[in-house]
């Protein structure tokens, strides 16, 4: 019973305790709502107020007022830095000229070349014949080729170095081992070499000669070889068993 | 009410971004505190405004803005080290590109050098190609032209900058004004 009453008194001062702190914390915390409400609108006008002189700052200045306040630490080598690409590695493989291919792909679609800038004009030839107009043209298609060639026109199987002999200061033909045209005044002067090759003096497809000769050299590398194998196995020991 | 303030100041904010100089391409530095570009020889070049450029820029990639920059003395200042152009006038920065210049073989002169010649199509008679918006800097034929701006490519020593970039240059820069090439750095020594 004790217990009981101590119990009982005990939780009724709890109680009035809190009562009075409950009637006590109303006054502070509605003067704290208010003074937190104050500070609020403090800070809300301080903004705004901010904000408003920088606006105003810029609309008059054209906005140098607040780029000046924080351009002053900003340093043009440190912004030429942040644009830059880097640094070139000493020793850098580089290349210096365009690639064709990326060249041509710029241009667009369509076929594309590539030509010297400077064009030398050339005179057609010697010992082609010019066709006339109006003439068919005899190396236009094999078939072509069977149609009679007309009599004022030089068919190219008789145009030999001796057709131009009669022509003054026409070069005289050389012997055609050797395939080269030599003016005949300057012959003395420059005596024939060996040096002296020229397109019409090697064939495209090798001469019977040459077939042989590589044949032959073939057949001479392989007996050597077979010759060195066999005194060599001769020279193993035991090979006499 | 926190949150009605807190709205108010993210609106006000709002505002004055917006009508703030954020669209600004350009940084102005205050009257009298103008910083200072170095130059070959241990001079030194004022400058009033650096065009403002947040990223880092790509071969071929040029800016250039010369809006609200009056008529003055033009100049270029060309950074080796850095693979950068920058033209100025009056001291306001108007354009900015990426260059190529010369491999380790023939390297790019470094000094002050005044504009000698200017041609809008030029064909060099040492490489036989073209060298279009050519800027002549040296007897020897170190000019500023046309090229195709590309990581990995070099020159025989000219400075290389975009075409349409070298066009605007072209038009800005007259027989006479100062280009100045800074040296690239030293090679590193190992």
């Amino acid at each position: 019973m004790g217990k009981g009453s101590r119990r009982g008194s005990g939780s009724g001062r709890r109680r009035r305790v809190n009562k009075g702190r409950r009637r006590d914390a109303r006054i502070p915390l509605t003067l704290a709502k208010l003074r937190r409400s104050k500070r609020d609108i403090v800070v809300a006008s301080l903004v705004l107020g901010g904000c408003l002189a920088v606006f105003i700052a810029n609309r008059s200045t054209g906005g140098a007022v607040a780029a000046a306040a924080t351009n002053v630490f900003r340093d043009p080598l440190g912004m030429l830095d942040a644009r830059s690409p880097g640094e070139r590695e000493a020793g850098a493989l580089t290349q210096t000229k365009e690639r064709k291919l990326a060249g041509l792909r710029s241009d667009g679609p369509g076929p594309h070349e590539r030509v010297l800038s400077v064009v030398r004009d050339r005179l057609p030839a010697i010992g082609l014949p010019i066709l006339p107009d109006g003439l068919p043209n005899p190396f236009a298609s094999p078939l072509a080729l069977n149609t009679p060639v007309p009599e004022n026109l030089v068919p190219l199987s008789n145009l030999t170095p001796s057709a131009f002999s009669g022509a003054p200061n026409a070069p005289t033909a050389a012997p055609f081992n050797r395939g080269v045209l030599r003016p005949e005044s300057t012959d003395s002067l420059l005596p024939p070499s060996d040096e002296d090759t020229s397109p019409g003096s090697i064939g495209s497809v090798p001469e019977p000669a040459t077939w042989a000769m590589l044949i032959v050299g073939f057949l001479a590398i392989a007996f050597t070889m077979r010759r060195g194998r066999r005194a060599a196995f001769d020279m193993l020991p035991g090979a006499d068993l | 009410m926190r949150k009605r303030v807190r709205l108010l100041a993210a609106l006000s904010l709002a505002v004055t971004s917006v009508a703030a100089p954020a669209a600004s391409p350009r940084v102005r530095y205050p009257t009298g505190h103008y910083p200072t570009l170095p130059l070959p020889g241990g001079r030194a070049r004022e400058v009033r405004s650096v065009l403002d450029i947040d990223h880092r820029m790509k071969f071929g990639d040029y800016v250039w803005d010369e809006r609200d920059v009056g008529p003055g003395a033009t100049w270029v200042r060309i950074d080796l080290a850095r693979q950068m152009l920058s033209v100025f006038r009056g001291g306001h920065e108007i354009g900015t590109a990426v260059i190529l210049y010369g491999t380790d073989g023939k390297p790019t002169p470094t000094g002050l050098f005044p504009i000698l010649a200017r041609a809008r199509s030029h064909m060099s008679s040492l490489y036989d190609a073209q060298m279009p918006y050519m800027l002549r800097l040296t007897g020897d034929g170190v000019a500023i032209h046309a090229s195709n701006v590309r990581r990995g490519y070099a020159t025989h020593g000219c400075i290389g900058i975009p075409p349409d970039f070298a066009r605007r240059l072209f038009d800005a820069v007259h027989v006479g004004d100062l280009v100045a090439i800074m040296p690239p750095k030293s090679p590193k020594t190992s």
